[in-house]
């Protein structure tokens, strides 16, 4: 009789090693001791995609966190109190950028280890070129941050944030750094950046006034000077400040970049005044950064999937994971202005059509659930 | 080409032999191994495999041979070859680990992950016939490593 417990060590984990989904991976390791033995993280291939999870607080426990599973459909709680009374933007490696909201405490945390790396803190942030501030009248958020690589993967990285408020400056804060280092942004006009990505060796942002910037950040054990040098790669006169423009997202795709912008239209309007906001459509660009401008519009993505929301950016390949329709664009919102008011769908790049994606919840709700964030799956040691 | 054919028999630990062509034998990189380091006599054992197991890898090896089949035909092949009751797919991983066959090996492998997909780890012991040697201490250590997986 077949006796998979007993079958060799190491043929177990070139079984585990070909299981690529983390809760697979996860239930591989509970199967039996041998089979635990051999799921050993090492032995898991931390470069395989996964299909991000969505993120909503939970409403009856403010210690934990719902998480919706697009493959499986379905609803679990992750236990994690660092985020009660923390803003928290997430990163695209797993990690999120936690601030504490009373002290100002800054930390890059994992959700699902809960494991902390310990960031100078958002005072230490707000508190260059002389600007005092923050005890003071301040206000604002960490609006955008960026890994150049995953610090479970690798010691050496760098974290670019943008804070957005009373104090708008965009830092970087290399692994082992002591403080945050400010780029100087004061000659950026409409210098607020709508959107941020690492590509190819760079850190790219996007304005609102349409310029694609490039920074490269470097090294911490090197002396090179400046430590960062800025350029501009692309102008977009046509999308100065356009009205229709909810949100810019820069995407690193397999070696390309791409923007993609994402369309409201205003639907009906509050009795206070204040306008109902829906996604309408996107649109995709490969931006080409030797020519400083945009390519044709891509009509397709193909197998290509996309998640996007709260400045949150990826994609997969979706003929490799159950419950991800392929050439669909994946979002998830909240509106600024409405911290009650969600839009959610997956909009199809084919007939440009929107569909809900989140059952219970439907396109658009005005319940008490807040913040839906992209979270992507991940294992740390 | 085919003038210069040479035969090997394979010999099965249930003692059957199968006379197999050496350019197809040698897919196997332990048989390649012995037949350049001139080992071979007149029959090779296979201590490790039976002659069910065999009759599956040379059934893979001869298709995978043949010349002028499609891709399509042989993945067509490949789909069929992989749906077998999880007792052979076992014997497989084994006889390819031991002939030292990747091709097969990577395939059953991953035969293995394929059915693991989505699945719960009770699910996953019934699919494979395998026994919860877990204490109840251990059991609900991993569940609270990963509470969030087993929901």
């Amino acid at each position: 009789m077949a006796d998979w417990a007993n079958l060799p060590n190491d043929l177990i984990a070139h079984i585990s090693n070909r299981v690529k989904v983390i809760e697979d991976f996860i239930a591989f390791g509970a199967v039996c001791t041998s089979w635990r033995i051999a799921a050993t993280q090492d032995n898991f291939d931390v470069l395989s995609p996964q299909v991000p999870f969505l993120m909503l607080a939970d409403g009856h426990d403010d210690r934990y966190q719902k998480i919706y599973s697009l493959s499986k459909k379905k609803v679990s709680r992750i236990f994690l109190p660092e985020v009660r009374g923390s803003e928290c933007v997430s990163i695209k490696e797993g990690w999120l950028c936690t601030v504490v909201n009373d002290t100002g405490e800054m930390n890059l945390l994992h959700p699902f280890s809960r494991k902390k790396i310990h960031l100078p803190s958002q005072k230490a942030l707000l508190n260059f070129h002389d600007r005092v501030g923050y005890e003071t009248n301040h206000w604002g958020w960490i609006n955008l941050a960026v890994l150049s690589a995953n610090p479970s993967l690798m010691s050496d990285y760098v974290l670019m944030v943008h804070h957005y408020g009373s104090v708008n400056c965009l830092a970087f804060w290399r692994s082992g750094d002591l403080n945050w280092t400010h780029i100087d942004v004061a000659n950026f006009t409409g210098g607020v950046s709508a959107a941020l990505v690492y590509h190819k060796g760079e850190f790219y942002s996007m304005s609102h006034n349409g310029k694609v910037r490039a920074y490269e950040v470097a090294g911490h054990n090197t002396s090179d000077q400046p430590i960062v040098k800025t350029r501009l790669v692309v102008e977009m006169a046509e999308y100065t400040f356009n009205p229709h423009v909810a949100e810019y997202y820069l995407v690193e795709l397999s070696g390309a970049l791409l923007l993609v912008t994402q369309f409201v239209k205003s639907n009906r309007y509050y009795p206070n005044g204040h306008g109902f906001y829906n996604t309408s459509k996107f649109r995709v660009y490969e931006v080409d950064i030797t020519r400083g401008e945009l390519k044709e519009e891509m009509k397709t993505l193909g197998n290509l999937s996309m998640f996007l929301g709260n400045k949150w950016a990826s994609w997969i390949d979706s003929s490799k994971f159950s419950g991800v329709k392929p050439n669909h664009i994946y979002f998830a919102d909240k509106w600024l202005n409405h911290c009650s008011y969600l839009d959610m769908g997956a909009y199809n790049l084919e007939d440009r059509k929107i569909e809900s994606f989140y059952p219970s919840l439907g396109r658009r709700s005005t319940s008490s659930i807040c913040t839906p964030t992209w979270v992507m799956p991940s294992l740390t040691k | 080409m085919s003038s210069s054919t040479k035969f090997l028999t394979l010999k099965t630990c249930d003692d059957k032999k199968f006379v197999l062509d050496e350019a197809i034998a040698v897919r196997s990189q332990t048989i390649k191994n012995m037949v350049e380091d001139d080992c071979v006599s007149n029959v090779i054992p296979l201590p490790n495999v039976n002659s069910k197991t065999m009759t599956k890898v040379i059934e893979y090896w001869k298709k995978h041979s043949e010349e002028g089949v499609s891709k399509d035909v042989l993945m067509d092949f490949d789909k069929a070859f992989v749906k077998v009751h999880h007792s052979i797919l076992h014997a497989l991983i084994l006889a390819a680990n031991f002939l030292n066959d990747k091709e097969i090996l990577d395939m059953m492998c991953q035969e293995v992950a394929d059915r693991i997909k989505g699945k719960t780890p009770e699910e996953i012991r019934k699919e494979f016939d395998i026994k919860n040697d877990f204490t109840p201490e251990e059991e609900e250590e991993i569940r609270k490593e990963n509470a969030w997986a087993f929901e």
